[in-house]
């Protein structure tokens, strides 16, 4: 039996979650979830729209932190001066998902929530050190760093009765960020790789560091010795951060059939991002 | 359950279930058979329509979900017996072979100039990336695009 709410106000949303059961599935933009619902015609649903609840849209600056509502659309990220300024990762992800039809829909909120590997905003949000804020049927909030959220394929920390409300990503001085994806198609393509790097600028170097690859374990991976390679600085050492990524891809999927072909795309993603970085800090 | 909604200018009253979607809203309720059903993924495109003014798969919104919204789809752009300069430009570029991509390519172009009314190829490209057709090659859509935008800019004159 499938079920459908539309609750017109956090506060209707926050009743409805109150009896919420293993049911009860938060819709956004849809587009995995809509795909789910055909292939189950089985399964029981009571599917709660979140698409439309203006507090969950808004993309705002509090202090040092832009906090980004769970139903903004990829459309919206990706044109968004806010984020292309402050999260250029998430803005360049957001632009490469799908087609403008998906990007209309799809929200940041969904493509965490779905948790697919091959997401291309949680990796991007992983990077920039960004937390999840999520909340319960009376109001209470737990904010954790996304990367902490992802538990598995298809599995998150948020829960039947709980909603994400929004992410929060710290401004940095000086902050930089970059996304790169492959995928079977030049676009309108699901990543069969990606990789999302964030830090800060300062002296000819990019400070702190943080670079998580996608698609290749169950949830986003973040390659440190990849990491150091980038910190120290060291403009020759570009192939030392190439193998380094390829070691990674073999160390973590060393029976998978794709791990030939992703020891060495990642290679070409890796490439795409030392040399704009190199080009920035000139 | 019962829904209202906008459809090409038309506030209409819908009798919905929950597991339907826009698309067999708009084609199978109200009978726009402009609407086709390619993929039911959301991956080619035909279903494509307007829905507050942006290029949706009809068939990744569930019906429920557009309570109040303003649909468009190719019937409503018609105006007064003739065909839009989007519709007249696909005809006269031969952009139209077996037909069943068009009613798509068709919506997301407008979008495309909606918001854009002067696109570079390369942005008709993107504009249109989301929809799959497999007679024309794609090149006289293309260019239907682009002179469908120069017949809207000299119309605005």
């Amino acid at each position: 039996m499938m079920r459908a709410d539309r609750p017109k106000n956090l506060d209707e949303l926050r009743s409805i979650l109150e009896t919420a059961t293993g049911e009860t599935r938060l819709i956004a933009g849809g587009t995995d979830l809509t795909l789910h619902v055909r292939s189950h015609p089985e399964e029981d649903m009571h599917l709660v729209d979140v698409s439309h609840l203006e507090e969950l849209r808004g993309i705002r600056v509090e202090g040092n932190i832009v906090e980004i509502g769970a139903s903004v659309t990829f459309d919206i990220l990706q044109k968004s001066p806010l984020v292309r300024k402050n999260a250029r990762c998430l803005a360049l992800a957001a632009s490469m998902v799908g087609s403008p039809q998906i990007r209309n829909r799809g929200t940041i909120g969904g493509n965490v929530a779905n948790a697919s590997a091959a997401a291309d905003g949680i990796p991007a949000l992983c990077c920039l050190g960004a937390e999840a804020v999520i909340e319960d049927a009376d109001g209470a909030q737990e904010t954790l760093p996304v990367e902490k959220i992802i538990l598995g394929i298809g599995k998150t920390a948020v829960g039947p009765k709980r909603f994400l409300r929004s992410f929060r990503v710290p401004l940095t001085a000086n902050g930089y960020s970059d996304f790169a994806k492959v995928g079977s198609r030049k676009a309108v393509t699901i990543s069969k790789l990606n990789l999302a790097l964030a830090g800060r600028l300062d002296s000819g170097r990019l400070r702190e560091p943080r670079l998580f690859v996608g698609a290749v374990s169950s949830t986003p991976t973040r390659a440190r010795e990849a990491e150091e390679i980038l910190a120290s600085g060291d403009r020759s050492s570009a192939e030392a951060f190439l193998d380094s990524l390829t070691a990674m891809v073999e160390a973590t999927i060393p029976t998978r059939a794709s791990m030939p072909y992703k020891r060495q795309a990642i290679r070409g993603l890796g490439d795409d991002l030392w040399t704009q970085l190199v080009e920035v800090l000139r | 359950m019962q829904i209202e909604l906008t459809v090409n200018d038309q506030l209409r009253t819908v009798e919905i279930t929950p597991q339907m979607r826009l698309l067999d809203l708009l084609r199978d309720v109200l009978g726009l058979t402009s609407v086709k059903e390619g993929c039911s993924e959301g991956e080619c495109g035909a279903c494509t329509v307007l829905m507050d003014g942006k290029a949706v798969t009809s068939c990744t919104v569930m019906a429920f979900q557009a309570e109040g919204s303003n649909i468009l789809t190719v019937e409503g752009l018609r105006k007064r017996g003739e065909l839009d300069p989007i519709q007249q430009a696909f005809v006269d570029n031969d952009a139209i072979q077996c037909g069943f991509c068009t009613p798509g390519m068709i919506m997301s172009t407008k979008a495309l100039l909606m918001r854009n009314p002067a696109p570079t190829e390369e942005e008709a490209r993107r504009g249109l990336e989301g929809n799959l057709c497999r007679c024309t090659g794609y090149l006289p859509i293309l260019q239907a695009v682009l002179d469908a935008a120069e017949r809207l800019r000299n119309d605005a004159r």
